[in-house]
């Protein structure tokens, strides 16, 4: 599998026993393309849309309630 | 090989399918370990034994078709935890996509020494000693007893 990574929103909580990292429900991470491929089919991630752009980034410094388009 | 353990055991899935069913193939996968096992239980094939009883001789017995079998773990149960729901998702009833699994074993068989050589082992029995940076500091062939075994390890702690 190659070493690209795929921007990742995180649907629910939850943790990889493998790589013993964590995920936080809302948020927005990259994540290796292969770990992408068995989170989304286990249904815990997502390619982010428009919409998640306002939670993902909670270093970003827009202020909160912004809306992507 | 003698005896082993199965303490450190693995099991892992992956959505996608190799491309090629050999250790290469499996080897460019991404697998997801799966948390809170206990066991995994049996692995490996079994060929069914097909029989035909004529009515007059012998019952015939024919090496049947084979099943390569399903792992059967035992796993406490952790909604949280992404190889477990992928675990779950590949083996709902409704749900034919192939999946990949990988079992790893926390020691394997070198019949042929090729791999204790490869190490630079020379002898039985050898001790070798690493310190907590994982550097090789000491080497010592042939039998090691309580007093040096002491003096050897307490060298490493300081």
């Amino acid at each position: 599998m190659s070493d690209k990574k795929i921007s990742a929103f995180i649907i629910r909580d939850f943790k990889d026993a493998g790589t013993e990292q964590s995920y936080k429900q809302g948020e927005t991470q990259d994540i290796p393309e292969g770990q992408f491929i068995n989170y989304e089919a286990a249904g815990l991630v997502r390619k982010p849309t428009a919409d998640d752009k306002p939670t993902s980034t909670s270093k970003s410094n827009k202020p909160d309630g912004n809306t992507a388009g | 090989m003698g005896s082993s353990t199965a303490a450190g055991t693995t099991i892992a899935i992956g959505a996608a399918a190799p491309l090629t069913f050999d250790a290469a193939g499996y080897g460019a996968l991404t697998l997801t370990e799966v948390g809170g096992v206990e066991s995994i239980g049996a692995i490996g094939a079994n060929t069914a034994k097909t029989e035909f009883q004529p009515l007059k001789g012998p019952k015939q017995k024919h090496k049947g078709s084979t099943d390569y079998g399903s792992l059967q773990p035992a796993i406490a149960h952790d909604d949280g935890d992404a190889g477990q729901n992928l675990l779950r998702t590949a083996s709902a009833p409704t749900n034919n996509a192939l999946y990949s699994v990988g079992v790893t074993y926390p020691n394997g068989r070198d019949l042929s020494g090729a791999v204790a050589v490869d190490y630079g082992m020379s002898g039985v029995p050898e001790s070798y000693f690493v310190d907590r940076t994982g550097q090789l500091v000491r080497k010592w062939q042939g039998p090691l007893d309580d007093a040096r075994l002491r003096v050897y390890l307490d060298e490493l702690l300081r």
